[in-house]
C-alpha cells in the first residue's frame, strides 16, 4: 500500500541514512503515514527540498508520535524562515478573483482589536456587533477594515482561500455557512463547554498586490491531534494552490495559499459572520490515507489527462 | 461529538495540581493534551481550555491562576508572562482583584512588552483586567488622571471611554474632554466610530444627544482638525440608529452646523418623528434656525402644522421665494413622509403653488 511513499524517499532522501528508519517508525501509525504521504507528495514535486527533511528527520526523535516530534523538529530548526516558506516561489493575487481568510472571531478580537477586548463571551458578542454586522453573504455592504493596523499572526503565516469558491461553497448553504466553512477547509474547530467559536471571512480587494504561495508541510501542526493537511500536486486549473482535505471528507475541499503579515488593512478589506459551527466529528484517517495516495500518484505520475 | 467528548474526559480529572502542572507547562510554551490551533496564540489556547472545561474544573483552573498570578514576580524579565496572564484574567478572573489593582496604582503597566513583533506596555491589559471586576469610583478617578498624565496615544483613549461607558452614565461622554485632542488622523476615526456606535447603544441615543447639544456650544475649546476628525467618528456611529429620532436629530443638527440641512434631512427627521418626546423636532428647529441657510421656508412652514410647531410664527414672519410647486420632487418627498397631513391640496395650505394654468 505504501510503495509509492518508499520509492519516493528511496530516490529523493538516499543521502539521509536515518530517512528509511525514521519512514518505517511513521509507517506504523495513521499519523505517521499521513505525514509520510504528505512529505513524499511534495518531494516528488520539489515543492520542498530534500536537504532540509534530511535534517529534520535526522534532528527527531524517534518516539510513538513522530509527527509531533516532526514540528518541534520545525519549530527548532536553524533554517526556520526558509522552512516558513521565505524562499518559496511567490504567485501574484487572482486577476478576477479575491483571496479570503477564514477564522474565528475570537482569534481576530484578539489580534486585531489591541487591549481594548478580552475574549470573554460578552466582549466577543460586542465585537461581533461593532465590527461584524453583516453577514458573509452580505458582505459587500460590510465596513471597511482599515481600523486594523497589523495583520498578522503568532507565526506571521496566514492562511487565505479563494473568495469566488468558498462563497459558491457557501451560498447553498445559508444557515449553515460556518459549518461549511470550517468542514471544506479542514479548520476543524470544534465546539466545547463554552467555547462556541463564530467563523467571520475577511475578503481581500480583488487582485491585491500581497504575494501568496503555495502551503508545504512545514506550515501544518502536526503536532495537533487532528489534522487535515493533505499535500498536493498543482491542479492545471489552480497552479500554487494547496488543497487541504475536508474534515468529513464529503465535503468539496477548498483551494489555498499563505502569505506573510501585513502592516494593515485598509477599507476596500471586508468582513462577514459565517457563522457558528457544528462539530467535525472524528478525523477518518483511512479516508484521509486513501486520498492522500491519490494524490501522490497524481504527483509521480501526472494528472489524468492534464486535469483533475 | 467524540473529540469534544474526549477533550472533556482529559481534563475532566484534572485535580488541582496537575491543573497547575499544566499551565505551567503551557505557559512555558509545552501544550499538553491538545495542542494550539492554527493561528491561536498562547493565551487564546489557554482561554480555550478554560472555556471549554465543565464548571467544577473552572472553578479548580480559577484558583490554580490565582496562585500563579499571586506568586508570579514583579519585575520586567516577567513582561512576556503577565502579558499573558493578564489576557487570561480578562476572562477567568480569578480572586485577585486587589492584587491586579495595587499594580496598576504602582505603575506596573509601563513594562513593556512584546506582542506579535511590537513593543507594548502592560497597561492597556491591566487596566482592563481590572475594570472587568467592576468600574468604581477609584477606578473612574484613577482613568482621569493617567489620561492626563501618562498615557496620550490614541487606542489607550479608547479603552478608557468603552470602560467607562460600562457605568452606563454620562461618564464616558464627559471623558471625550481628553479623547478629542487625540485625534490625529482617519484611522483613529475608522476606530472610534465602531466602539462609540456601542457606547450609543449601552447609553442609550438620548442621553447621548442631550450630552452632545450641551457639548456642541462648548466647541471652541475644540475648533480644531481633531475635533473635525471626531465629528466625523460622531457621526458615522449615528449612522447606524437611523430609526431613532434622538440620533437623527443629532445627525441633522451636524448637518446643520456645516451647511448640508436639506429637504431629505427634513424627511428622514419626520420619519422618525418621537413620539415619546414630541416637541423634540421642532424644538430642535428652533435651536437650529439662525444655523441653517432658509432657503426652505416652505418645508419648515409646512411641517410646522404637522407637529403642531409653537414657534410658527418665526417661519411665517420670513419670505416664501420660492414655494413647493405641486407635482414637485420636494414636495412627493415631504408627501411620502407623511409631512403633509390635511395640507396638500391646493388652497388649504398657503405655502403650495397653484399649477401652472394649462389651455382647454
Amino acid at each position: 500500500m505504501f510503495e509509492p511513499v518508499l520509492e519516493v524517499f528511496s530516490a529523493t532522501l538516499k543521502d539521509c541514512p536515518p530517512a528509511q528508519q525514521w519512514l518505517l517508525g511513521a509507517l506504523s501509525h495513521h499519523a505517521g503515514q499521513h505525514l509520510s504521504i504528505c512529505l513524499s507528495i511534495e518531494l516528488s514535486t520539489k515543492l520542498i527540498a530534500p536537504v532540509d527533511v534530511s535534517r529534520l528527520i535526522a534532528s527527531t526523535v524517534i518516539a510513538t508520535d513522530i509527527p509531533a516530534m516532526f514540528s518541534v523538529a520545525i519549530q527548532k530548526d536553524i533554517d526556520l524562515p526558509r522552512l516558513l516558506g521565505a524562499q518559496t516561489p511567490r504567485m501574484p493575487s487572482p486577476s478576477a478573483d479575491a483571496y479570503v481568510r477564514v477564522i474565528k472571531l475570537n482569534t481576530f478580537v484578539s489580534h486585531c482589536l489591541g487591549a481594548r477586548y478580552s475574549t470573554d463571551g460578552p466582549d466577543l458578542a460586542e465585537a461581533q456587533d461593532a465590527y461584524f454586522p453583516n453577514s458573509f453573504a452580505d458582505l459587500e455592504s460590510g465596513t471597511g477594515l482599515s481600523y486594523v493596523t497589523q495583520w498578522t499572526t503568532p507565526k506571521n503565516i496566514l492562511w487565505v482561500a479563494s473568495y469566488a469558491e468558498l462563497s459558491q461553497a457557501v451560498e447553498a448553504v445559508p444557515n449553515n455557512m460556518g459549518s461549511t466553512a470550517n468542514d471544506s477547509l479542514g479548520l476543524a474547530h470544534v465546539n466545547r463547554g463554552d467555547d462556541r467559536p463564530i467563523l467571520i471571512g475577511i475578503k481581500y480587494p480583488v487582485a491585491h498586490p500581497v504575494e501568496a504561495f503555495k502551503p508545504t508541510v512545514y506550515l501544518a501542526d502536526w503536532s495537533a491531534q487532528k489534522i487535515y493537511y493533505l499535500s498536493a500536486a498543482d491542479d492545471p486549473s489552480w497552479i500554487g494552490w494547496g488543497c487541504t482535505r475536508s474534515c468529513t471528507g464529503r465535503t468539496k475541499e477548498l483551494h489555498e495559499r499563505v502569505h506573510n503579515g501585513l502592516p494593515g488593512l485598509t477599507d476596500e478589506f471586508v468582513g462577514g459572520v459565517l457563522g457558528p459551527i457544528d462539530d467535525v466529528g472524528d478525523l477518518d484517517y483511512q479516508s484521509l490515507i486513501q486520498e492522500g495516495l491519490r494524490r501522490l500518484e497524481i504527483a509521480t505520475k501526472g494528472y489524468p489527462g492534464g486535469a483533475r | 461529538m467524540a473529540h469534544a467528548k474526549n477533550f472533556l474526559t482529559e481534563f475532566d480529572v484534572f485535580d488541582a495540581t496537575q491543573w497547575e502542572s499544566w499551565l505551567d507547562a503551557a505557559l512555558s510554551g509545552n501544550c499538553r493534551v491538545i495542542s494550539p490551533e492554527r493561528d491561536e496564540a498562547l493565551q487564546d489556547y489557554i482561554i480555550r481550555v478554560f472555556k471549554g472545561v465543565p464548571l467544577r474544573q473552572k472553578d479548580i483552573f480559577s484558583q490554580v491562576l490565582s496562585a500563579v498570578i499571586t506568586q508570579c514576580p514583579h519585575l520586567e524579565s516577567y513582561a512576556e508572562r503577565w502579558y499573558i496572564l493578564l489576557k487570561i484574567a480578562q476572562v477567568v478572573r480569578p480572586p485577585v482583584q486587589s492584587l491586579l489593582r495595587t499594580m496598576l496604582a504602582t505603575g506596573f503597566g509601563n513594562t513593556t512588552v512584546q506582542e506579535m513583533g511590537r513593543e507594548t506596555k502592560l497597561q492597556s491589559n491591566l487596566l482592563l483586567v481590572v475594570a472587568k471586576y467592576g468600574v468604581d469610583d477609584w477606578l473612574v478617578e484613577y482613568i482621569w488622571k493617567t489620561s492626563e498624565k501618562n498615557y496620550d496615544d490614541f487606542e489607550y483613549g479608547l479603552l478608557c471611554m468603552r470602560i467607562l461607558s460600562w457605568r452606563l452614565d454620562s461618564s464616558c461622554l464627559a471623558y471625550h474632554r481628553n479623547l478629542i485632542p487625540l485625534f490625529k488622523n482617519s484611522l483613529h476615526v475608522a476606530q472610534y466610530q465602531p466602539e462609540f456606535y456601542l457606547v450609543i447603544k449601552r447609553l442609550g441615543c438620548r442621553l447621548v444627544m442631550n450630552w452632545f447639544q450641551t457639548f456642541i456650544t462648548k466647541i471652541e475649546l475644540f475648533e480644531s482638525h481633531s475635533f473635525e476628525l471626531w465629528i466625523q467618528g460622531f457621526q458615522v456611529a449615528h449612522l447606524r440608529y437611523k430609526d431613532d429620532p434622538y440620533a437623527l436629530s443629532v445627525l441633522a443638527e451636524l448637518k446643520a452646523r456645516d451647511g448640508r440641512f436639506d429637504i431629505n434631512t427634513l424627511s428622514e427627521l419626520a420619519r422618525v418623528r418621537s413620539e415619546r418626546e414630541p416637541d423634540l423636532i421642532p424644538n430642535f428647529m428652533l435651536r437650529i434656525k439662525d444655523t441653517v441657510s432658509w432657503e426652505y421656508d416652505d418645508a419648515m412652514a409646512l411641517i410646522a402644522p404637522q407637529f403642531a410647531f409653537p414657534h410658527l410664527h418665526l417661519f411665517r414672519s420670513k419670505s416664501f421665494s420660492a414655494p413647493l410647486e405641486m407635482g414637485s420632487p420636494e414636495l412627493e418627498l415631504l408627501d411620502r413622509a407623511n409631512f403633509l397631513g390635511g395640507h396638500r391640496e391646493v388652497g388649504r395650505s398657503p405655502f403650495i403653488q397653484q399649477p401652472t394654468s394649462t389651455v382647454h
